[in-house]
């Protein structure tokens, strides 16, 4: 599975300071606060156009995966994906 | 013409009949209202705001009356209309200014689109201002009294911080500033030349009175501000004022989260609040003190 941020323009709109990522989602309506972790998936993926699988993001962002890291990751982009932040490449 | 160039019966005379269109900052309210203590409180709280023709247009159509039942022989009441309705449940009689105050900041939070605005009280020295956003209960309204009755700023609101839509710069309301119980008192004693109302108890709020806006807030009503500060205040009894840096992102939340139209101005919204806090210093505050509090803006202002 492949995730990426929606490149619809105006789809997303964010703003970071700091490690804070703050992120509109267009499509619900809803603002949230990345924190460092998700903010920091957030503007890998931004950089990603055609997206990346959570290995791929992992490599990325971790210097060398622990155990459990690539769980937590994943819960994260689920938790992303459901606030409409980020979405599944299609197929 | 200002409120306070009408003789004591013309006042009443126009609240009782056509209406009073009263002129705080960008909007115009068009009053009526029957009761004495409504006049007073005209009197005394807007006597410097601008009264202007009965033909200009008003923004709001509101009044303070008595509903029209039987209780009002044996227990008075008052309610609140706009445009003819009553948007909320009548309260007890003598609550007629304070229903006024709070029916117009709703007029402004619910209709004022032209502005992204947030419960929050604003001050400024020149051009630049502090903002602070707060639920009730923080201590907003005496912070934001004490510095403009000792403190050297001037008052732009005590409630609602209205921020352009194209230019991010605020606006002023320089209406009267609420207090309730505690701070009632704190604030006598801090400003004595504050010129109050009449306490009014038992509301929801418990003791109510609005102070006066003092006379250059309302003579710079129409001068806006660029919002240098956000603060985020919070009374904690008995402890030493203090400004803590508070991280842009987390200021950026909580000033979404007391928007009343955020969700109006959808991304244009995001983009204001994302300006503002990138503009300004955030802080969260913590006082006690009004003195000490004032202290501490002092220094804000000072060493920027």
């Amino acid at each position: 599975m492949r995730w990426r941020v929606p490149s619809r323009p105006g789809s997303i709109r964010w703003r970071r300071w700091d490690e804070d990522v703050a992120v509109r989602v267009e499509s619900t309506g809803g603002t949230h606060l990345l924190g460092p972790a998700a903010g920091c998936a957030f503007t890998v993926l931004l950089g990603a156009p055609s997206g990346m699988d959570l290995r791929q993001l992992a490599d990325t962002m971790l210097d060398g995966a622990e155990p459990g890291d690539l769980e937590r990751l994943d819960a994260m982009l689920l938790e992303l994906h459901r606030l409409g932040v980020i979405e599944q490449v299609p197929a | 013409m200002i409120v306070a160039d009408l003789p004591a019966a013309r006042l009443r005379e126009r609240l009782r009949a056509g209406g009073l269109r009263l002129r705080t900052g960008p909007v115009v309210s068009c009053i009526r209202s029957p009761l004495e203590d409504v006049a007073a409180g005209v009197a005394l709280h807007y006597a410097r705001h601008p009264v202007v023709d009965e033909g200009t247009f008003a923004d709001f159509h509101v009044s303070v009356e008595r509903p029209a039942s039987l209780r009002r022989w044996w227990r008075p009441q008052v309610v609140f209309r706009f445009d003819g309705d009553a948007p909320f449940a009548p309260l007890a009689g003598d609550q007629g200014f304070p229903m006024l105050e709070w029916g117009l900041n709703w007029c402004v939070s619910v209709h004022c689109h032209d502005y992204l605005i947030v419960h929050a009280a604003a001050v400024a020295r020149g051009e630049h201002a502090v903002v602070m956003p707060a639920p009730s209960g923080s201590g907003k309204s005496t912070l934001c009294a004490a510095l403009v009755y000792g403190g050297g700023w001037r008052l732009m609101s005590d409630e609602l911080a209205l921020f352009d839509r194209s230019s991010g710069c605020l606006h002023s309301l320089a209406r009267p500033v609420s207090l309730k119980n505690g701070s009632i008192d704190a604030l006598s004693r801090f400003a004595p030349s504050a010129r109050m109302g009449q306490v009014v108890h038992e509301t929801v709020k418990g003791s109510v009175t609005h102070v006066q806006p003092p006379e250059d807030a309302v003579s710079a009503v129409d001068r806006p501000a660029h919002a240098r500060w956000i603060v985020m205040p919070q009374y904690r009894a008995g402890c030493r004022a203090e400004l803590r840096p508070l991280p842009r992102a987390q200021a950026f939340m909580r000033l979404v989260g007391n928007a009343f139209n955020y969700h109006v101005h959808a991304a244009l919204g995001f983009e204001l609040i994302a300006d503002v806090v990138s503009a300004a210093q955030c802080f969260e505050f913590v006082y006690s003190d009004l003195e000490q509090a004032c202290r501490v803006f002092d220094r804000l202002h000072d060493s920027s």
